[in-house]
């Protein structure tokens, strides 16, 4: 199976430099993504998770007074984030002025390598998901085989083809450590279910 | 109590391990301290602390290597080094660059460790006079250090802080023992682990990063060159390596600013006060000393307010004062009165990891120089499974392992969305003592507020919150202008 390259862009055509419209919007969506969530455990999660003694006399004293202020808080700082996102956008520029806010080609290069293109998200996707696959296996193979199993798909999407070094080095560190945290620091490591 | 050779050990092991972390583009200090935490769960709380202290002391100096040998700074505070060191390099004197960078980095880390231990004692026993209102001022005013840390956008700052006051309030609340956000879960009724968190925040994020970045194209590596730096060279710099030292103790002390700003604020000096201030910036000797005191100025320093205090300057200060919890021992007052033992062999310990950077970096500044050759498609796996082991070593539960990968995903998308995981942490870390000493403070003073603002200690730390927002309001609003007014 080949994985796309890094560089590769998301859809069809010459990429696009993200703007600073582009940002705003992330923004945008930062502010109101942060606004919903806290409102959600405002009067949802906060209500329903935090159990509230009856003897307590005073509010301030309530398991829930501090998760509650720093609920505000985050609705006060999301609608902040939003408005000023906002007023940024609709601050009018006189005739023949430059963007307020227009980047320096330095910025626009940083923004451009940070641009998820369909390789990333392809390849960030799958390291994502194989670290929990490592997470998932270890509860059937045990720490030390499955970081030997698990260390070299990571080497390789790494763009690493070098198989005569990877399984070695995966079996000393996985080795390597397991005789730290086993025999030094005495923690009995996960063996796994298939082994005990 | 210190001379145990386990401790030399660990003085000297911690500063290796420091420059070679420090000495990979994408590895931080923070990232090395947090990598090492778990390994250091059986050894004493002194050679454990020492060992972490080694770490951050050798990750400075370490970010200038390849800031002279690559043009990328190993660590953030070693970004104005690169202004000076890298063409020195260009010109064929890479080893005379480093080898001004490792000298540098000694004295200034002397000068540092040494205002620490006269200065510590003091401040400790100035803090005896706190109670919970007086506490609860300290941190309130430590908590606007997160504007310190919160990068390009105050605003993302402040919502990443009060993303890490809401995940430090999930498990049982602390006066009445009440679950709070755990979802009937017996692992989250024990609220989430420091380390995992501290884990999965600083190190996968920039895992699951570079997965997307185009792997096997290598910088350029100078080589070190032949020539070498003469005492003469040395001498004619020393002015301004006591200069960049002070700076560094003076900013370290304050909490919040770190070694980056030090080391700019330093290098601005040195050009004021030069003869020749035009040759800063193409090559000056001058110029790299000035960096790497500044930054290195910081290191002793930052120990200050989390000594005495117990509030952490930065995030590897909040790192170490997990570390310190982590080994029962609370920072703070307290310490220096029931753990002096600890707080002197910590003294001499640092002490000689200035020797230790003196040693390591003189026998291995040609082995340290090609640290940048070193792929990071071997780098990056390993510490996944250095993360995995190490998270599950803290408390030996799988489940931390899950947190740990879930806040790395959080860490990614902060990372997408330009939010600074520095404030979570500290945050994090600040968020329960915070809202600990505000409820015993009422439950003292049967619910009135009042007591906020009975001694005068608690006016000082309040009024300097208020000066601290306001200047940092003002900071912002003329940036803005600036900004502005440049376009």
């Amino acid at each position: 199976m080949k994985f796309p390259r890094a560089s590769e862009p998301l859809g069809p055509g010459a990429p696009t430099p993200i703007s600073c419209m582009h940002q705003r919007l992330k923004d945008i969506g930062l502010g109101v993504g942060i606004i919903g969530f806290f409102l959600f455990t405002l009067f949802i999660l906060i209500p329903a998770e935090i159990f509230v003694p009856s003897s307590i006399k005073y509010r301030a004293l309530s398991p829930a007074f501090f998760p509650r202020i720093v609920s505000i808080l985050m609705v006060f700082l999301g609608t902040i984030l939003v408005l000023q996102s906002f007023l940024v956008t609709s601050r009018p520029t006189k005739e023949g002025e430059k963007e307020p806010e227009s980047v320096s080609d330095e910025e626009e290069i940083e923004a451009l390598s940070r641009r998820p293109t369909k390789g990333k998200i392809i390849r960030i996707g799958a390291g994502a998901g194989l670290m929990f696959l490592y997470y998932g296996l270890i509860h059937i193979f045990g720490i030390v085989l499955t970081s030997i199993l698990m260390m070299p798909l990571f080497i390789w999407l790494y763009d690493e083809r070098r198989w005569k070094l990877m399984f070695p080095l995966s079996v000393l560190l996985a080795f390597s450590l397991y005789y730290f945290f086993a025999k030094v620091a005495l923690i009995s490591l996960p063996k796994g279910s298939l082994f005990q | 109590m210190f001379s145990h050779p386990q401790n030399y050990l660990a003085i000297f092991l911690g500063v290796g391990i420091g420059i070679f972390i420090g000495a990979i583009p994408g590895f931080t200090g923070a990232m090395g301290v947090a990598l090492a935490l778990p390994f250091t769960f059986y050894l004493h709380p002194i050679t454990a602390i020492l060992f972490l202290v080694g770490i951050y002391k050798g990750a400075i100096y370490g970010g200038s290597i390849t800031a002279i040998l690559i043009k990328t700074p190993g660590t953030p505070a070693a970004a104005c080094t690169v202004l000076d060191g890298y063409p020195m390099a260009k010109k064929g004197q890479a080893g005379k660059a480093l080898g001004m960078a490792l000298y540098a980095s000694v004295v200034a880390d002397f000068v540092s460790n040494l205002s620490l231990i006269l200065l510590a004692a003091p401040i400790a026993s100035f803090a005896l006079r706190f109670g919970p209102p007086e506490f609860f001022a300290l941190i309130t005013f430590s908590l606007t250090i997160i504007a310190g840390v919160s990068g390009k956008s105050l605003i993302k700052g402040i919502i990443a802080g009060g993303l890490g006051l809401i995940a430090a309030t999930i498990g049982l609340d602390s006066v009445y023992g009440s679950t709070r956000f755990a979802f009937e879960s017996v692992n989250l009724m024990g609220g989430l682990n420091f380390i995992p968190v501290l884990i999965g925040l600083f190190a996968i994020p920039e895992i699951l990063n570079e997965f997307g970045k185009r792997q096997g194209v290598r910088p350029k590596v100078f080589d070190l060159g032949q020539q070498r730096l003469r005492l003469s060279e040395f001498k004619r710099s020393l002015k301004t390596i006591i200069r960049g030292s002070i700076i560094g103790v003076i900013i370290g002390a304050i909490p919040g600013i770190g070694g980056a700003p030090a080391a700019f604020l330093s290098y601005n000096e040195a050009k004021r006060g030069s003869k020749h201030p035009d040759t800063f910036g193409q090559g000056e000797i001058e110029g790299v000393a000035a960096a790497e005191s500044g930054n290195n100025g910081v290191c002793g320093a930052t120990l200050i307010p989390l000594l005495t205090l117990g509030v952490p300057g930065d995030v590897i200060t909040a790192i170490l004062l997990g570390a310190f919890m982590i080994h029962d021992l609370k920072p703070g007052p307290i310490l220096f009165q029931k753990n002096i033992d600890v707080i002197y062999g910590i003294f001499v310990g640092i002490m000689l990891s200035s020797i230790a950077m003196l040693i390591i970096g003189k026998f291995s500044i040609r082995l340290f120089s090609r640290i940048g050759k070193v792929p990071v498609s071997f780098l990056f796996p390993a510490v996944l499974v250095l993360c995995v082991y190490g998270t599950y070593a803290v408390d030996n539960k799988m489940f931390d392992i899950l947190v740990m990968l879930v806040m790395g995903l959080i860490g990614y998308f902060m990372l997408l969305f330009e939010i600074p995981p520095a404030p979570f942490l500290i945050a994090f870390i600040l968020g329960p003592m915070f809202e600990d000493n505000m409820r015993r403070s009422l439950l003292l003073s049967k619910g009135d507020p009042v007591i906020f603002f009975r001694t005068a200690i608690c006016w000082v730390f309040l009024g300097l919150t208020v000066l601290s927002i306001w200047l940092i309001v003002q900071r912002n609003l003329r940036g803005r202008k600036e900004t502005r007014g440049s376009s």
